[in-house]
């Protein structure tokens, strides 16, 4: 058997994609005593832990499935630090093999800075192979050329070798995952055409096992970015014996930073005591499961409450409200990212419209409202907004949600305001 | 709703007033009376009778508040209610036979309509007409929303734009950054985008400091390249400067070399010669010096003394030297010896052998120790004894305590008690002192508890009572004042409103018509003019004069008697009143004399909380006094029992016996276990004794045998024994050491006088002592001396030799130097040597100069150069060296500028990333304080767009009909009004001439002022009729300010509303009553 011819009874790899290094957390907004300096570096930090469990795992090569910056980095400092964190794996002789993903392919660090020779980036216009000169490995890969690649790569990969253990690399949205937009669309099935092993995959930055026979897999990027990236990231630990099975496929989180959302049903809860609470016993319980990483954390209050109107009318101070909640349990541990509302009144509309006649006329139109062009004070403030600024607005709200919103602060305003 | 009918019980001025209120096709109602008739109070009534009478109101002055009622019927479309109004706080709603009602059956005929809104919309005078108009055009309310813009507050909606506006103005207002929060952000983001630039280091940065470095190391080499270049032609310019002279040197030298004439010795020669003759000089003098020695030694040796016959006699020398300290001290013992030996006598010491001594010894001690043992046990067992009798003595009588103990327990119970007698004695003094001090202040014979005093309750309820009696008539009294008062005010108004004429009545015009028509009928009847006609005409006319001239102060005056006349109806009420609460409260006290014990409540309460207190002494100072009797029974009973005066001293005296009878119990235990064990003692001391004895008695036998065996004295105890045999053996010691001193001494004196003779000398120690020392040195100097010829000798040969070879040595380099003066050969040679080594150090020198060239060739090149060429080149490239090196060393700095900063970014610093990160930070604040600031700013939006349109909707209207109602309402003086902004862009209502002049309100006159007023709020009721159901509208002498034309342009206004609500008019003016027309039904108002 393969085993004999080479002398390896097994081999171990890691299997990693989606660096995106030198990235920023998005969506945190800073407040005082923030954790500043715990987020800062995040993504080299969970470079670092890579690196750090290659050599604690001695494994054999490490994977990288594309994307290892942001399409418009461009300070070198990035491509420096991964050159480095290369050279620890090239010490003790521990070979990478990576592509170069959509935002590589955009980045003009990419280019410029050539890695350790230990590292080893597989070609761009058609798919390379390496073998291991001490293993039965065989990996195959082919990286990005432009930030946007719409055709199938899979079908040039070559066919699997025989007697090895055939790992194919790729960058891909794969059909179905209809979240992202198409990158290198492939089907699974185009995968398990060529006969490999394992199919490294990366672009999705969820880790998720699409087979087992062969091994289809995400591994996910290593650090979340946001907030709908929440939950542990790393990588795989891959283990394969000496018949070519995989026999041991193990997640490793590399987060140094965890992204979660919390949600909360206030429905029957009617005093403020209450609901700060059960704010601090959700984010207690959610802080004792964290280890030692930091948490960012979004509360999203749902359900029928009398707190409707009191939350909707002062949102920024029970924001204010839950940051210090987190402050109070552990300021260095857990950043409070925001507070979203998605709670419904208990007005009686009824008696609000028999108040008088303009009210009535007011409830009566927030029924039929719907968003117009957008308030002149809107307009004058957009204006003095960067374009890449309105186009997060933009995309942190939908129309359906500013009507809710519109509604829900209208009613509010309304039910609370001074009578005669 | 209408109102159909009212009744009014009691309020105000009314008392069992009746109003009724038909229904016709016009519902509006004139209703007149004079001042002061109750038009006010009428309007109260209703107002009190629809919401409730206030609680301070001032309708209570004719009847009290307890009595106030106002009842109407009020009907609405097909239902009716006839109710009733208390005054109180609640249930104040009675039905028809004035059952309490709910409030809720109101509702119907009210509606939404609340207090508030029907003053100030329906219930309306000249005072409240005004006010509501200044707040109306101000924009309060909703007329003022209707009117103009709903920003200017006041409505609820209003109230919500401004909280939503302050919020979003915390979120951005226009470029302001002061407490504000998107814009610091928007700032904070573009600062850390920049800063983020700034740190980034780009490939082409990147490139271009590796091209840098590049540049930069070539661009040093370079420099450095030229200025080793410039250095090495300077060293050769120098390095033949410096040649030349020493070429010249080497030629000079070569010559003076050649000028020396020696044979060719080598270099070594002069060293070698010198040497030689050095060596042989010094064998030379070695060889003299030991010829010298030889013969000093030998003429030392020869004078030496004859020794060797002392040392033949060594022995005898050193045996005297070795005892002469013994015998010294046997001359000074022996006296001393024979001093002692004739003490003793020897011969009565018997003498023992020393086995024997030692046997006698060892008996001895053995029998003396075993004596001692035996007397020690019998002295032991004779103490036992004793002991054991004591015990058995002690254990014979037993004692039985327990009845002791009973005792003893019954006097510790009873000692407490005992002791506690004193506190309570003095307890009980102390009681009454305080009982007997109470008593004289209460002042009470007898037992006070057998007093019937009324309870605590009873009297604070009889002092409420009584002060509730006081107050009333203290109230009553005030009020007597305060009407006294008024009485007297309405008194002096009346005196002046007479004056001079007088005051006159309507009834007056009829009495004196009356009596001027009686008197008219009697003239025409009789015929006869009676003379006081003419009186009675005058009068008559002055009568109607006065009332026709001075209507006003006639009606004014008689509005004045009125109120004298009611002031003082409403007097005797209150005396009447007053004079009831003194009765009530004298009768009070009467009942309250019964059983007071004369005092009043408050002092009667304080007086109860002593008696109270004087009856628990009584009961406590009962109580103890029982307790002291029965102790002080008890302690007679014991001290009968155990005698004696003291139950202490009894008591102290039984612990003390029961304390004993425990102590012995304890004694006794200890004693029988110590005489079990000393018991046992004694047997075993009796064995030992008896032991003891047996071997003593075979000892004794032994010693007597020894004794005898020796000679000693049997008598003798074995110690006195033991000395004697001592003493023997230390006397003959002493005879033993005279012999032997004595022997000594002879022998050495014999010895000492023999070697004296011998050698002639002095027969002393001494002496020959230091004869002998003397032959000894003698002995050691000849063998020394000896032994240093000996060497001498063997030694000198060799010097001998050394020394004729020297001589050779030297005589054969005289031979070579060919010359008997070597010491000139050798300085020729040595200055050759000289010159030569100066040759080869210039030489030396010259190769050093030519550095890597071959020496040839580089003094080749010498003897082609110029020096002066030479030293002005020189000149010149020291000149430019700096240069050369300034040059090379910016290079170098530079270069390591460009690796620091090529070091420095190898380290992948993370501050461009950081700064990224703050932008993200400060973008999400943008994001989601813009995303919020969007919501709230369609809502706001969204709300004045609704208030808008509503206004747009009323605003038409409501101007719309305030023009018609005022237009009529000034007979067309004015045609309209509207609504536009003022010099401060504050909206205002302006008013409109038919002949386009536009007036703003605070321009007009009072009465127009009045008239526009008057027109908004009969719009605004227009409006709110077409909406709502209809309310009446009272106008309580609005028309005050109202001129008969103003009047009469109003009343058809108000005939036209009534067809739509119910409209009351209040007034005094009685020519109104000729100014309605027929479709207003009057009502005379009299009370």
């Amino acid at each position: 058997m393969t085993g004999d011819i080479f002398g390896a009874d097994m081999f171990t790899f890691l299997h990693a994609a989606d660096l995106h290094l030198d990235s920023p957390l998005r969506g945190l907004s800073r407040y005082e005593d923030a954790p500043v300096e715990a987020i800062r570096g995040a993504t080299r930090r969970a470079l670092v832990n890579l690196v750090d469990l290659a050599l604690e795992k001695e494994v054999d090569f490490v994977l990288i499935s594309g994307d290892l910056y942001d399409g418009d980095q461009k300070d070198y400092s990035t491509a420096l630090f991964f050159n480095k964190q290369m050279s620890r794996l090239r010490e003790r002789r521990i070979p990478v093999f990576a592509i170069s993903g959509n935002h590589d392919a955009a980045s003009v660090i990419t280019k410029s800075l050539a890695p350790p020779d230990n590292v080893h980036f597989f070609p761009v216009k058609k798919p390379g192979s390496v073998g291991l000169p001490d293993l039965p490995v065989a990996i195959h890969g082919q990286g990005f050329a432009n930030a946007r690649v719409q055709e199938n790569l899979v079908l040039d990969y070559p066919n699997a070798c025989p007697d090895r253990f055939n790992i194919g690399l790729l960058h891909t949205s794969l059909a179905g995952s209809s979240q992202h937009d198409t990158y290198a669309p492939c089907s699974p099935g185009d995968l398990e055409r060529k006969g490999y092993h394992y199919w490294a995959l990366g672009h999705i930055h969820q880790p998720e096992v699409i087979s087992r026979d062969p091994w289809i897999v995400y591994s996910g990027n290593i650090q979340g970015r946001k907030i709908n990236e929440t939950g542990e990231r790393g990588c795989f630990l891959v283990t394969v014996d000496d018949s070519l099975e995989v026999v041991s496929h193990e997640f490793v989180p590399l987060d140094v930073v965890r992204w979660n959302h919390l949600e909360l049903d206030l429905t029957g809860m009617a005093e403020t005591d209450a609901l700060l609470d059960a704010v601090r016993d959700k984010i207690s319980d959610t802080y004792r499961e964290a280890g030692d990483r930091l948490l960012a954390l979004r509360l999203t209050l749902c359900g029928v409450t009398e707190l409707h109107g009191i939350l909707h009318s002062g949102l920024s101070r029970w924001q204010a409200q839950c940051v210090g909640l987190t402050a109070e349990i552990d300021p260095g541990q857990l950043w409070f990212e925001r507070l979203k509302l998605k709670t419904s009144p208990v007005y009686d509309l009824e008696e609000l419209a028999r108040r008088d006649d303009l009210t009535a006329l007011v409830l009566e139109a927030l029924e039929d409202f719907t968003p117009g062009p957008e308030p002149k004070a809107v307009e004058a403030l957009s204006k003095k907004l960067p374009a890449e600024v309105l186009g997060e607005i933009t995309a942190a709200e939908e129309a359906s949600d500013l009507k809710e919103e519109v509604a829900a602060i209208v009613l509010h305003s309304i039910a609370t305001s001074q009578t005669r | 709703m209408r109102l159909d009918q009212l009744n009014i019980p009691a309020f105000g001025p009314f008392s069992d007033f009746s109003l009724k209120l038909p229904k016709s096709h016009h519902d509006i109602h004139l209703i007149h009376g004079r001042n002061e008739a109750g038009k006010s109070s009428l309007l109260r009534a209703i107002n009190g009778l629809f919401f409730g009478i206030p609680a301070r109101t001032p309708d209570n002055f004719l009847h009290a508040n307890g009595k106030l009622l106002i009842g109407a019927t009020v009907s609405q479309g097909s239902g009716h209610l006839a109710f009733f109004r208390k005054k109180g706080n609640k249930n104040t709603l009675l039905d028809s036979s004035q059952s309490t009602l709910d409030e809720s059956a109101l509702k119907p005929f009210l509606e939404a309509v609340n207090e508030e809104f029907f003053q100030q919309m329906f219930g309306l005078n000249t005072e409240s007409l005004r006010a509501g108009a200044g707040r109306l055009l101000s924009g309060e309310g909703d007329l003022g929303t209707i009117l103009f813009s709903a920003s200017l507050g006041g409505s609820p909606i209003d109230d919500a734009i401004k909280r939503l506006e302050g919020e979003a103005g915390d979120l951005c207002r226009g470029a302001s950054r002061k407490d504000t929060t998107i814009l610091p952000a928007l700032d904070a983001f573009k600062e850390a985008e920049r800063a983020a630039r700034n740190e980034t280091t780009t490939a082409t940065a990147w490139n271009k400091l590796t091209a840098d470095v590049a540049r930069a190391r070539a661009a040093f080499e370079e420099q450095s390249q030229r200025y080793r270049e410039h250095r090495l032609r300077e060293q050769f310019v120098e390095a033949c400067l410096r040649a030349i002279p020493v070429l010249s040197a080497i030629r000079r030298l070569e010559e003076e070399v050649a000028e020396i004439e020696v044979p060719g010795f080598s270099g070594n020669f002069p060293k070698q010669a010198r040497q030689a003759r050095a060596r042989l000089e010094v064998s030379r003098r070695e060889y003299q010096l030991r010829k010298t020695q030889i013969e000093t030694t030998k003429e030392a040796l020869e004078k030496v003394g004859d020794f060797e016959k002392v040392l033949a006699f060594s022995g005898d020398f050193e045996m005297l030297h070795r005892r002469a300290s013994q015998h010294l001290e046997n001359l000074e013992v022996l006296p001393r010896l024979e001093a002692k030996l004739t003490e003793r006598d020897l011969d009565k010491l018997p003498l023992v052998n020393a086995a024997d001594q030692t046997h006698v010894k060892e008996l001895a001690g053995a029998l003396t120790k075993l004596e001692e043992k035996s007397n020690q046990l019998k002295r032991d067992l004779g103490n036992l004894r004793i002991e054991i009798d004591s015990q058995r003595e002690g254990l014979s009588a037993p004692q039985d305590f327990t009845m002791l103990e009973e005792q003893v327990r019954r006097l510790d119970l009873f000692s407490s008690d005992y002791r506690g007698l004193g506190d309570l004695e003095d307890e009980m003094a102390g009681l009454r002192s305080e009982q007997a001090r109470l008593t004289t202040r209460l002042q009470i014979d007898g037992d006070p508890r057998a007093l019937e005093v009324p309870g605590a309750k009873t009297i604070q309820a009889a002092q409420r009572e009584e002060e509730r009696l006081l107050e009333n008539m203290r109230d009553l009294q005030r009020q007597i004042t305060g009407l006294r008062a008024d009485l007297k005010d309405e008194e002096v108004q009346l005196k002046l409103l007479a004056g001079e004429s007088g005051i006159f009545t309507p009834g007056d015009l009829l009495k004196s018509r009356k009596k001027r028509d009686e008197l008219w009928a009697g003239i025409v009847a009789s015929r006869k003019i009676d003379e006081s006609l003419g009186e009675a005409i005058e009068t008559a006319d002055q009568v109607a004069d006065a009332l026709r001239e001075r209507a006003d102060q006639l009606a004014a005056a008689s509005g004045h008697q009125l109120k004298i006349s009611r002031l003082q109806s409403r007097l005797e009420v209150l005396r009447a009143d007053h004079e009831k609460s003194a009765d009530d409260l004298e009768e009070w006290r009467k009942r309250w004399a019964v059983g007071s014990f004369g005092k009043s409540p408050v002092e009667l309460l304080e007086w109860r909380e002593d008696w109270e207190r004087l009856c628990e002494l009584v009961s406590e100072g009962d109580s103890l006094a029982g307790r002291i009797l029965r102790v002080r029974q008890q302690e007679k009973t014991i001290l009968k029992e155990f005698g004696g005066d003291d139950f202490l001293t009894v008591h102290r005296s039984l612990k003390s016996s029961l304390a004993r009878a425990h102590q012995e119990q304890g004694e006794r235990n200890s004693l029988s276990k110590l005489l079990a064990k000393n018991e046992l003692r004694e047997v075993q001391l009796l064995r030992e004794t008896e032991e003891v004895s047996g071997r003593l008695a075979e000892l004794k036998k032994k010693w007597v045998e020894l004794c005898k065996k020796n000679g000693i004295p049997v008598d003798l105890g074995p110690g006195a024994a033991l000395e004697s045999l001592i003493e023997r053996a230390r006397a003959r010691d002493l005879l033993l050491e005279f012999q032997t001193r004595e022997s000594a001494i002879k022998d050495y004196q014999g010895l000492l006088e023999k070697t004296a003779r011998t050698f002639e000398l002095e027969p002393s120690e001494q002496t020959l002592a230091a004869h002998y020392d003397q032959a000894k040195l003698d002995q050691n100097r000849a063998r020394t001396l000896k032994n240093e010829l000996e060497k001498l000798e063997r030694e000198f040969p060799r010097i001998k030799l050394t020394w004729e070879a020297d001589q050779a040595e030297v005589d054969t380099l005289i031979k070579k130097a060919g010359s008997d003066d070597l010491e000139s050969v050798i300085a020729k040679v040595e200055q050759r040597m000289t010159l030569q080594a100066q040759l080869a150090s210039q030489k030396e020198t010259l190769q050093s100069l030519a550095g890597a060239r071959e020496l040839v060739d580089f003094i080749e090149e010498l003897e082609a150069q110029n020096v002066e060429e030479l030293a002005i080149e020189k000149d010149s490239l020291s000149q430019s060296e700096e240069e050369l090196q300034s040059a090379r060393d910016e290079a170098r700095v530079e270069l390591e500028e460009q690796l620091r900063i090529q070091k420095e970014l190898s380290q992948a610093s993370d501050e461009a990333a950081a700064y990224k990160q703050a932008a993200a930070d400060a973008l999400a604040t943008v994001v989601s304080d813009t995303v919020r600031f969007r919501q709230l700013q369609y809502a706001i939006d969204f709300l004045k767009q609704q208030v808008e349109d509503y206004r747009q909707k009323t605003q038409g209207p409501m101007i719309g009909k305030t023009s018609t109602y005022f237009r009529e309402l000034t007979g067309g003086a004015f045609k309209r009004v509207a609504a536009q902004l003022d010099g401060k862009g504050q909206p205002q209502l302006v008013a409109i001439r038919s002949g386009g002049e536009m007036l703003e309100t605070s321009g007009l006159s009072e009465g127009t002022g009045d008239q526009l007023y008057l027109a908004l709020r009969l719009a605004a009721i227009d409006l709110h009729l077409e909406h709502h159901a209809p309310i009446p509208l009272i106008l309580d002498d609005l028309l005050m300010t109202f001129d008969d034309e103003r009047t009469k342009a109003l009343l058809p206004v108000l005939t036209d509303l009534s067809r739509r609500t119910q409209v009351l008019i209040f007034t005094h003016h009685s020519h109104l009553k000729e100014l309605v027309g027929p479709e207003v039904t009057v009502h005379n108002l009299m009370i």
